[in-house]
């Protein structure tokens, strides 16, 4: 397979192969695409190459800058304490609870040992949205406040995985002179950009994103950082432009989704090998449930000191147990820069697929709170309102939500 | 007979003779009619927030057109829709929660949706409303 071309056929095929499967099964299409890259690196000898490898790059770092942006900025602030203190500890309790676990129970070495640490101290923001889709939990205070904990704790992961490894030497000290006027300076500049080039079809907003992205990329990994460190921070402080325009973010994600997370998300379960799953399925399993039970012993007091009751903080804890992007990048990371082996990949990008799947299981099935369950549909809107099957004509966040559902033969059906 | 009857309608060719089963029933019982219908594809482990919220926007606009186009199929027989809601979860739970919540005595659903592969391995929906749910159920074919 020496042709570019037919490789990029090849790998592009897989992509749709698992676009088409997530619409038929209602999975997600990074999960997909892991499994399929996982297929095809151990039946059908699929390789990575350079030019993927960057690609795959872009990826995480275009999807770090996209999972920062999404943090509501207000929520955020209203929910200080709790969301810090909650975040915080659901950070550092998994991270040492692996790190010590692989180094002095599986006899890791240091360098490897750290990796675990931060690939299973992440929580996964996306699953635990996805969960409270769902009960509409998402739109509550507490809602709002496990979110923001969520990022916190993936902001913990990033500045661990950019700081651990770096060389302390001039490039590193470019880096964080750069990068700091740049994290003050992009909220205030992101409007005026809008204002000026909003849209034309040149797209000079996303280039100008990417030139950040890629730019700050370079300089943290010529300080031996990590690339999805900037991009991370860079996503966070723009995040509160983005509440109010969605639009460039939108165009972004298309850009992310279509060409660069497929080769992100097919490498990163290109390197898992049947036979190593085999092999680690006891420490595997032990690295799971170190996961959890460390988030349990930090996140659950926490939780309950806040006064949630039980169930909820059950809830809570599970939910900040999961995880997937965060910790295939930490991993992916690790095997790329030679600090962990194929078969401690393996192990560590299994656990993370398990963390993403079990604990949103056991929460969804047994310790979901009660709350809001049902939106009422406007129906009432006049039928040749611009409606189309794609569902991108309207903002329907903002139809009204009932709590409950009345017996009443007076409640009018467009929602009160 | 029937006082309150819902409909469980994913626009798929069951669903919509389902609806007009419905209609027919609720004609000859005056009966209160409602609908449901139940996002079930968005995906629960996703890669970042966008991605979930980009799916559910898009099908809150499929589900949301749906129900439009039902309400007008109903108000073609001079009936109106006493409720009409959509929900996102696991579709038979949800009908069945929702059957509960609005006490209806009847529920008439088509016996092959949208659910797809899955039905193959774990039953269609119409199977477990059936086996699970506290009233009448209607499967119609």
């Amino acid at each position: 397979m020496e042709n570019v071309w037919f490789v990029a056929a090849v790998w592009i095929g897989i992509a749709l192969a698992a676009s088409l499967l997530s619409l038929r099964l209602g999975i997600s299409v990074a999960l997909l695409e892991i499994l399929l890259g996982v297929l095809g690196g151990n039946f059908l000898n699929l390789q990575t190459a350079p030019w993927i490898d960057t690609l795959a790059g872009f990826g995480a770092v275009v999807l770090t800058f996209l999972a920062g942006a999404e943090i509501e900025p207000e929520a955020f602030k209203r929910n200080l304490k709790a969301s810090l203190t909650i975040g915080i500890l659901s950070f550092l309790l998994p991270f040492f609870g692996a790190w010590l676990f692989a180094y002095y129970v599986a006899h890791w070495e240091m360098q490897a040992a750290l990796i675990a640490g931060i690939a299973l101290s992440t929580t996964s923001v996306a699953v635990i949205y996805a969960t409270m889709v769902e009960t509409k939990i998402n739109e509550t205070d507490l809602g709002r406040l496990i979110l923001a904990a969520c990022f916190i704790t993936d902001l913990g992961t990033v500045l661990a995985l950019g700081i651990l490894f770096s060389k302390f030497d001039i490039w590193l000290l470019v880096f964080i002179l750069v990068l700091i006027p740049v994290l003050i300076l992009l909220p205030k500049v992101l409007p005026i950009i809008a204002r000026r080039w909003s849209g034309r079809i040149s797209e000079p907003e996303i280039k100008f994103l990417l030139l950040l992205l890629f730019f700050l990329a370079w300089l943290a990994t010529a300080g031996n950082s990590e690339a999805v460190l900037p991009a991370y921070l860079l996503g966070l402080v723009s995040a509160g432009y983005f509440v109010a325009d969605r639009a460039v973010l939108n165009r972004l994600r298309v850009i992310a989704f279509a060409v660069f997370t497929p080769f992100y998300f097919i490498k990163a379960g290109l390197y898992v090998s049947f036979p190593a799953i085999a092999s680690g399925i006891l420490l595997i399993i032990a690295l799971l449930g170190v996961k959890v039970v460390a988030k349990f012993i930090g996140v659950y007091p926490a939780a309950r000191f806040f006064r949630f009751n039980i169930k909820t903080s059950n809830y809570m804890t599970l939910l900040m147990s999961t995880g997937l992007t965060f910790g295939s990048i930490s991993a992916l990371f690790g095997l790329t820069n030679n600090i962990i082996d194929g078969t401690q990949y393996t192990i560590l990008v299994t656990v993370v697929l398990g963390s993403a799947i079990i604990p949103t299981l056991i929460a969804q099935t047994w310790f979901r709170p009660d709350g809001v369950e049902v939106r009422e549909v406007e129906l009432n809107r006049p039928c040749d309102t611009d409606y189309n099957e794609q569902g991108d004509g309207e903002d329907y966040a903002s139809f009204p939500a009932v709590n409950h559902i009345k017996d009443d033969d007076s409640i009018n059906l467009g929602g009160e | 007979m029937f006082k309150n009857i819902l409909i469980a309608y994913d626009g798929s060719t069951s669903s919509r003779k389902a609806l007009e089963t419905g209609i027919g029933m609720a004609k000859a019982f005056a009966s209160r009619l409602s609908i449901v219908s139940v996002e079930e594809n968005i995906p629960i482990v996703a890669a970042d927030i966008g991605e979930v919220k980009e799916e559910k926007q898009f099908f809150n606009g499929y589900f949301t057109k749906l129900q439009r186009d039902a309400r007008e199929i109903v108000k073609s027989h001079e009936m109106d829709l006493h409720k009409a809601d959509i929900l996102t979860g696991h579709v038979s739970k949800s009908i069945i929660n929702y059957s509960k919540s609005i006490k209806s005595d009847l529920v008439i659903l088509g016996h092959s949706g949208r659910s797809g592969a899955w039905s193959n391995f774990l039953g269609t929906t119409a199977e477990k409303v059936s086996r699970h749910a506290d009233c009448t159920v209607m499967i119609v074919r």
